[in-house]
């Protein structure tokens, strides 16, 4: 009476037979079309990156994303499953850049910006076929024959017109900030892509001393985990709220003492001087210290303004150090905001590949991470050391090539997204959030501290950063262009096909509408971020098509990605919908957990304890695989995964339904 | 029983669809697990008669349809989870059958509920009976007592069960009695010791005395409490300390005499004391399962007759002569042979008995 169910060639077999039977009579596409002028269910696919090849927690996403619009589906909605792409940015770039043997920009530019951009596009399918086979096999219903792809001109079009949207909202600004930066790639990093790549770090640190003007043997003490920044001290930083000492330390011996005093904060004092033999002076408030006046540190810049002086800031603190900060303005944000606001001067001894400049007699050309010892020595040698030691603390290191960042000062754009702040609190609250504690904890906590994010990389393989500047300095009007056509309409012979990519991009040119002269365009790209950000309108190549459909697919009812999404793409979504919708381009979110081994140890290819994922699809089949997935812990926890846990679970879950399918396929 | 899964089938289209609304994909892929877990080992166990029974009459009919129905419903619940198997199971059930409907699972819409099918006090009365069944089979297990010797008494925790359920229960754990409303106390020996490496940890020097707190505590109503998910606070040295099923070590057996099995509040005892009277049943269980089994391994057709051969062991042979309707009644045997003479015997184990036992078909 029936066909029997029979597993002649194990699960995986079976997977590739039904597999066929769907591609035969097209079920997928006829799955795709239900429900027709029903109402919509909209989920928006988080965009991989198609040159590398797929791990296991790409099928954790895959088969998260997946059950939920067959779900719907069968509840009667029109749900619209677009894949998408993400091609763009320096992890591409740097794949070239190991395949052509070259390092850095000024190679890049050796080889040829065209065609270095031209590798990048045709790596970034390197592995796409790869992406679907994985896809099919999982079970993971999405189009694939019509995805959206980040480096399509049309999709950069519409990325175009949301810079020109917060452009006309004010929101789009240069600014000279210290960044975060990687002198590797040689491009400034953003908050969030910082927030990647901390890890723990053993690095020297030092207590110097700077001698006070017009005081015998007195020096205010300053504690830096870096000393690199040393050669451009131009300020210490106390809060006048706390009490400070004058010690008298004997630096000699019992026998020959020889005495030095030293300034640095009252509670401090024990900690800091510890073994040493001293007498408390006297102790008084920090606001006296105001003003006073000390030599300069190491002798190398030359410094044109106000500087060497202890001034004031509120972000002081008493938990490590002396209690009073050395300020060098081109290298932390603190340090910048604190020198602005006292008048102090500037200067760089940095260069942009982070090795110190000429000035720098005895260091210069060398990377400037690697001088801290040869720093430390100087000062000991000069009687400007206090102390030293290896500290272990968090600093952050860019994410894709591990380098430690460094803080400097760049020209860069920013979205303000601080102005936004509230409404980025307000619209993030009315998400659900799978698990809540996302929202009001890692997610919403991050909002709460958003910064302005920088949105430029000085690179080459990205979204061109619309922005063009007339050449004439006096005039320096700005335009931001938001389409191909107000390109053409204002752009001087501007190709038919223009290409939305450096370096065709930046031979265009604008007339200056002020002055007539010609206009430049800003030679950055943008942060790929960005361009995934945009996909809820940019997959449509929306406002300049299909305005029906994105009126309906606006916002996702669901999406779900991987916990690590908080800092990447659900922050960029969120921070682009308040930004242009006023509102949270997404309802529903499954934040998912990693995965681990079977014994519960993070994958790690070192270790070789990773799980292929065709290995695992081919013998214990797709369907087992998401089982284990649903009902291992809950989406958000750690899931364990082993063949052999895997092979486990299906037979926890299939050898009961099999039987009683072999029980009704055998009597009847 | 038909109603009983086919009431818990609309429960679960229900559930999942509830579960799946609110995006909550792990309990509702747990629920369809025990439902599975029902399906196979309690509905089609419980009906196994039904199922392999010679004539095809209402009976017959009427588990086919039911079991028909709840996996092609099935097969639609599960679509979303596992897309392969569930649509293997559609095309075989399904499309095989009746070409008008649909052609891919995954072209289904979800399954209708039919409120009507619901009986909640038949599923509560039902799943307590699978779940009394079940802590009974452990508590074989822990005595290691085949279910196919019989017992005499098992001893319930709980208050009551309407007959029908206790007859299932009887049946299914192959005891004669049931005894409702048992205190377990009178029949378990608790050891409930800290947990080591997780309350020494907090409160290391502690340690001896959280173990005579312990140990002056109702030991019942301690395990009870802790196992419930409850937390009993103690007092040692100023220090309040929080004993629950993280930091103890709970293990309960049954005392001499009787085998254990528990869960949450519920608990069940067996009276292990096997009587001569429960002895010979279990030699004349034992050696019917064994002749069944022979017939399997020979490749016998399920309604052959055939003749029983047996020799080598009078005490059973004796057992068996007695028994002779009911021997010849569960293995369709048209007659019994006792003869030592004949060839090609088994030596069969019967419980720590030997007995040569061969089987014939009868053409």
């Amino acid at each position: 009476m029936y066909k029997k169910v029979e597993l002649k060639n194990g699960f995986a077999g079976m997977e590739k037979e039904v597999a066929q039977m769907w591609k035969e009579r097209n079920i997928i596409r006829k799955n795709f079309a239900m429900n027709e002028g029903k109402r919509h269910f909209t989920f928006y696919d988080g965009p991989p990156t198609a040159n590398g090849k797929p791990h296991v927690g790409h099928i954790e996403t895959r088969v998260m994303k997946d059950i939920i619009p067959r779900y719907k589906v069968m509840k009667g909605y029109k749900v619209i499953r677009k894949a998408g792409w993400d091609t763009h940015g320096l992890p591409v770039e740097l794949e070239i850049e190991k395949k052509l043997g070259i390092s850095g920009k000024e190679q890049i530019e050796e080889y040829g910006v065209e065609k270095f951009v031209k590798e990048c596009k045709d790596s970034v399918f390197q592995y796409v076929s790869i992406w679907e086979e994985m896809t099919n096999k999982v079970g993971f219903w999405v189009d694939m024959d019509d995805p959206y792809v980040t480096y399509h001109n049309e999709y950069i079009e519409s990325v175009w017109w949301a810079l020109k949207q917060m452009w006309e909202k004010g929101l789009l600004y240069e600014g000279h900030k210290v960044m975060p930066y990687c002198p590797r790639c040689g491009t400034a990093l953003s908050s969030h892509e910082v927030a990647q790549g901390y890890k723990d770090v053993k690095d020297m640190t030092c207590v110097a001393k700077f001698k006070v003007k017009n005081e015998e043997n007195t020096y205010i003490l300053a504690w830096t985990t870096t000393p690199w920044t040393l050669p451009s001290n131009l300020a210490l930083c106390i809060n006048k709220s706390y009490e400070y000492s004058k010690v008298e330390v004997n630096i000699g011996t019992p026998e020959e003492p020889k005495y030095e005093k030293y300034i640095l904060a009252k509670d401090l004092v024990e900690k800091v001087l510890k073994d040493k033999q001293y007498k408390i002076l006297e102790n008084f408030k920090g606001e006296k210290l105001l003003g006073t006046e000390y030599e300069q540190l190491m002798p190398f810049a030359n410094v044109d303004g106000k500087a060497f002086i202890v001034i004031h800031g509120d972000y002081v603190n008493l938990e490590d150090g002396t209690g009073i900060v050395h300020i060098a303005p081109a290298y932390g944000e603190d340090d910048s905001l604190v020198s602005k606001q006292n008048g102090i001067a500037f200067v760089n001894l940095v260069d942009k590949s982070g090795k110190f400049v000429e000035e720098v007699t005895p260091w210069a050309g060398k990377f400037v991470r690697d001088c801290s010892e040869d720093i430390c020595r100087w000062l000991q040698d000069n009687n400007k050391l206090f102390s030293k030691e290896k500290h272990l603390h968090s600093y952050p290191h860019c994410w894709r090539c591990d380098t430690p960042l460094l803080y400097y000062p760049k020209e860069s754009w920013f979205v303000a997204m601080s102005k936004l702040r509230d409404e980025l609190v307000d619209n993030n609250n009315k998400v659900n959030w799978y698990p809540d504690t996302i929202r009001t904890g890692r997610f919403g906590k991050f909002l709460e501290n958003v910064i302005d994010w920088g949105i430029s990389r000085d690179r080459y393989w990205g979204t061109p950063l619309p922005i063009w500047t007339c050449e004439d300095e006096n005039c320096g009007h700005r335009e931001c262009i938001g389409s191909i056509k107000e390109l053409k309409e204002k752009g001087i012979d501007v190709p038919e096909d223009i290409e939305l990519h450096k370096p065709y991009i930046d031979e265009v040119k604008l007339k200056c509408p002020k002055c007539g002269k010609q206009m430049k365009r800003a030679r950055e790209v943008i942060d790929c971020w960005f361009d995934s950000g945009s996909m809820p309108f940019a997959q449509w190549h929306y406002p300049f098509e299909n305005k029906e459909i994105f009126d309906s697919e606006f916002p996702a009812n669901f999406i779900s990605e991987a916990v690590d999404q908080t800092r990447g793409w659900f922050y960029t979504l969120t921070a682009i919908g308040t930004a242009l919708f006023g509102r949270s381009p997404f309802e529903n979110c499954i934040v998912l957990g990693h995965v681990l081994d079977g014994k519960g140890q993070k994958m790690s290819k070192s270790k070789g304890n990773g799980v292929d994922p065709f290995l695992l699809l081919d013998t214990v089949g797709a369907d087992a695989t998401r089982w284990h997935f649903y009902t291992c812990s809950a989406p958000w926890l750690p899931t364990r995964l082993s063949l052999e846990n895997v092979e486990e679970t299906r037979k926890r879950i299939f050898k009961h339904i099999m039987e009683c399918i072999f029980i009704l396929c055998t009597i009847c | 029983m038909d109603k009983w899964i086919i009431s818990k089938l609309n429960t679960l289209v229900k559930e999942v669809d509830n579960k799946l609304e609110e995006y909550n994909i792990t309990a509702a892929a747990l629920q369809i697990e025990d439902f599975t877990d029902e399906l196979s080992n309690w509905y089609v166990r419980r009906n196994r008669e039904r199922f392999w029974s010679q004539e095809i009459d209402d009976e017959k009919i009427g588990a086919y349809v039911t079991l028909y129905e709840v996996l092609t419903t099935l097969s639609k619940i599960i679509a979303p989870f596992v897309p392969f198997i569930s649509d293997e199971i559609y095309q075989n059930l399904v499309v095989g059958l009746d070409n008008s409907k649909p052609e891919s699972v995954h072209l289904c819409l979800w399954p209708e509920v039919n409120e009507e099918m619901i009986d909640t006090k038949l599923e509560e009365e039902m799943d307590l009976a699978y779940k009394i069944v079940k802590l009974g089979r452990s508590a074989r297990n822990s005595a290691n007592i085949k279910n196919r010797q019989p017992l005499s008494k098992m001893l319930i925790s709980i208050s009551n069960l309407p007959e029908y359920y206790a007859d299932i229960v009887k049946e299914e754990l192959n005891v004669k009695e049931i005894e409702f409303g048992a205190d377990m106390a009178e029949y378990v020996n608790f050891e409930i010791k800290p947990n080591l490496p997780v309350l020494g940890k907090e409160y290391g020097k502690l340690i001896p005395k959280i173990k005579e707190e312990i140990a002056k505590k109702n030991q019942m109503q301690l395990a009870t409490q802790v196992k419930t998910g409850k937390v009993e606070y103690i007092e040692i040295d100023g220090t309040e300390i929080g004993l629950d099923s993280e930091n103890l070590l709970i293990t309960m057996h049954g005392k001499e005499g009787f085998a254990f099995g528990g869960e949450g509040e519920m608990g069940v005892v067996l009276d292990t004391k096997i009587t001569p009277e429960l002895k010979k049943e279990g030699y004349i269980r034992e050696i019917l399962s064994k002749v069944q089994n022979m017939r399997k391994d020979k490749g016998f057709e399920v309604l052959d007759n055939i003749k029983l051969y047996v020799s080598g062991n009078s005490m059973l042979e004796e057992l068996i002569k007695e028994n002779d309707e009911l021997i010849k009644h569960e293995t369709l045997a048209k007659e019994i042979i006792y003869d030592l003479s004949k060839e090609g015997y088994t030596d069969t184990n019967i419980n720590g008995e030997t007995l040569k036992i061969d089987v014939e078909v009868i053409k």
